[in-house]
């Protein structure tokens, strides 16, 4: 290095400067830690306790479901009161208020402070600031969802007797952890897009709560108009067995509560969960996994619409993510 | 060798705005300031210099790097401190600084000491563990340099660090860039659109203008060192002028007071008699710099030593 070196003298003062000799990691190291330093983030670590009210507030919500389970089916025996794909759908309040306060508190702060030439001026690339915080939220959302499922499978494993029990735990434990990866990979792109628009978090969270909380609003009128009920509900005992009628548009109610009525749905419904980020996943996980169960009206034949929106969805934000950051000021 | 060159350096925006033209210089290690007013293209030269920027001409090395090619290793021996504000209120400043410092790849427990060291040498050890938001400008313009500090870099890039600073908040960050162009040995370019303010301290200057090079020299060749003498008595300023004239002296007025060059020690002895002699009421009698100011603000001139007049 073309450092001068301190010729002046060889006198050692007892606190001068003492130049750094250690090592000096590359980009890779310092990619990982940003990766890691925004993931401790999104669960607010690394400041205030204040920070951690709503994350953590939030992952104990929505682990309150999986101890219901692991309670009901040790004392009472059963099915756990949640069953894992239908986990991550039925407790999405919780993720909506969990991306809407760490999205903008990876991106948002950063505009906020004018922070990023910091960073800018430091051996990382344009490219890398984004990679690394969606790589973070990603994994916090994967984290959030996927945590209350392995413990609710650990608890009902250890209070299972048998063998099959086991397996059949471990084998619908799988698709719920898939939707769980799923909503990582869709949802931290969209929404760090939105929180990357403003420096307000206010305002960034604000965004991203209306975006869910309206599509989903959208996408149940678009359920409700297109819901024909056909006869009455079944009876109870009967229900287990699924009774799919000549049109094959019957909700299949073999693992749903018995006293859900019947429903046919019309296209509007089968296509209106197209508007909403949820139910996208949702739709795309009863497409592609071909699942019996599901929340919301069956797409059916609007199924491959539903993982193509996805893909194109995940993709366009992640791209005007790193477009975001290409363009963004620095000095 | 030079922390800094650059050869026929030009930059155009696109849209036909031309912020550096042909702008060929070396920057030699100790503290250099780099002048020019606002939109002089200071800070299109600095992020060039990072490697943020890609020249549309020539070519400009930083530490033996080419800017073009290796912007990542300039980056990651060059601190930088932005002219404005970028700390978030709401964390510590040590944990701040350490952040920053595993940014510049620094490993985890070295950043933390590298972090704790940058703080103590800018004088907010005791600090170091309050919120940033509690902090003075001055103390937050502290934790900027500290920032840029963090993990010994081999250049320092100062972009208007004693902006918004109280007189006395200015002289504490010059001394301290002072201290670390010379005790730390790092070579630092100090930014600045007040020249009289960075001269103190700079044993360089480079001045642009609309993107070109005005002048580049070390000061003391500017100034040659010949310090002036300001006199101001009470009355008798013509009789004084025209006492120390006969005397074969070169006297300059301004305002109330006369300019007197110091080429020896004699002088000094030839003014207190002068004084004495006619039994004048001294006021004031300081040294003063040569201040370089009007060294650019003129063309280029040879012969400085006696062109240049001193103006406040």
């Amino acid at each position: 290095m073309t450092t001068p070196a301190m010729t002046t003298d060889s006198v050692i003062h007892d606190i001068g400067y003492k130049p750094y000799t250690g090592p000096r990691l590359g980009r890779g190291h310092i990619l990982r830690s940003l990766y890691w330093f925004s993931l401790r983030s999104a669960f607010g670590f690394g400041r205030g306790a204040k920070a951690r009210i709503i994350p953590l507030g939030g992952f104990a919500a929505m682990l309150l479901p999986a101890a219901i389970s692991i309670y009901k089916v040790a004392s009472v025996g059963g099915d756990p009161v949640l069953t894992y794909s239908h986990y991550a759908y039925s407790m999405s309040l919780f993720l909506i208020v969990f991306v809407a306060v760490a999205a903008p508190e990876l991106v948002s702060r950063d505009l906020r402070h004018h922070t990023l030439p910091l960073y800018f001026s430091r051996p990382l690339r344009r490219s890398d600031y984004p990679l690394a915080k969606l790589l973070a939220l990603a994994t916090a959302i994967f984290l959030f969802e996927a945590l209350p499922l392995i413990v609710m499978y650990l608890g009902t494993v250890a209070s299972s007797t048998s063998g099959s029990g086991v397996w059949g735990q471990t084998k619908a434990l799988v698709p719920g952890l898939l939707v769980a990866l799923a909503y990582g990979v869709a949802f931290a792109p969209l929404t760090l897009l939105i929180a990357s628009s403003t420096g307000r978090r206010a305002i960034a969270t604000g965004a991203i709560a209306i975006l869910f909380l309206a599509t989903t609003a959208i996408s149940h009128v678009f359920e409700s108009v297109g819901q024909h009920e056909v006869g009455p509900p079944p009876a109870p005992p009967s229900s287990s067995s699924a009774q799919p009628d000549q049109t094959g548009q019957v909700q299949q109610s073999d693992d749903g509560p018995p006293f859900r009525p019947t429903f046919a749905y019309d296209s509007v419904a089968r296509y209106g969960g197209l508007v909403d980020p949820l139910r996208l996943v949702e739709g795309t996980r009863i497409w592609a996994l071909h699942a019996t169960d599901a929340n919301m009206p069956d797409p059916k034949g609007a199924g491959p619409l539903y993982g193509a929106e996805l893909l194109l969805l995940t993709g366009l934000t992640t791209g005007g993510l790193f477009l975001r950051y290409r363009k963004v000021g620095v000095a | 060798m030079s922390v800094i060159e650059t050869q026929d350096l030009g930059k155009r925006y696109p849209g036909g705005v031309t912020a550096l033209t042909g702008l060929t210089l070396a920057v030699e290690p100790g503290i250099t300031g780099l002048v020019g007013a606002n939109g002089a293209g200071k800070s299109t030269l600095i992020k060039i210099l990072l490697g943020l920027l890609a020249p549309t001409d020539g070519t400009a090395r930083v530490l033996g790097h080419d800017t073009r090619t290796d912007g990542e290793l300039i980056r990651a021996r060059v601190g930088y401190m932005p002219e404005h504000d970028c700390l978030p209120p709401d964390v510590t400043a040590t944990e701040f600084v350490t952040h920053l410092g595993r940014m510049s790849g620094l490993p985890a427990t070295a950043a933390k000491e590298q972090a704790a060291e940058a703080l103590r040498h800018v004088g907010l050890h005791e600090e170091r563990y309050r919120q940033i938001g509690t902090f003075s400008t001055g103390m937050k313009q502290r934790v900027k340099l500290a920032q840029a500090l963090v993990g010994d870099p081999g250049l320092l890039l100062l972009d208007e660090p004693t902006n918004g600073l109280d007189p006395s908040g200015r002289d504490a960050m010059l001394a301290l860039i002072h201290r670390i162009g010379t005790e730390f040995g790092i070579a630092v370019v100090v930014a600045s659109h007040l020249l009289s303010e960075i001269e103190r301290i700079c044993d360089q200057l480079v001045a642009i203008e609309g993107g070109r090079l005005l002048r580049a020299a070390t000061l003391s060749s500017m100034t040659q060192n010949v310090p002036w003498l300001a006199l101001e008595v009470e009355e008798g300023t013509d009789a004084l002028a025209a006492h120390l004239t006969s005397l074969g002296l070169v006297v300059r007025t301004e305002n109330r007071a006369l300019l007197v060059p110091v080429g020896d020690d004699a002088v000094f002895d030839l003014i207190r008699d002068a004084i004495a002699d006619l039994g004048l009421p001294l006021n004031r009698m300081e040294h003063r710099r040569h201040h370089v100011e009007e060294l650019f603000s003129t063309a280029p001139a040879p012969a400085l030593v006696h062109a240049a007049e001193p103006q406040p």
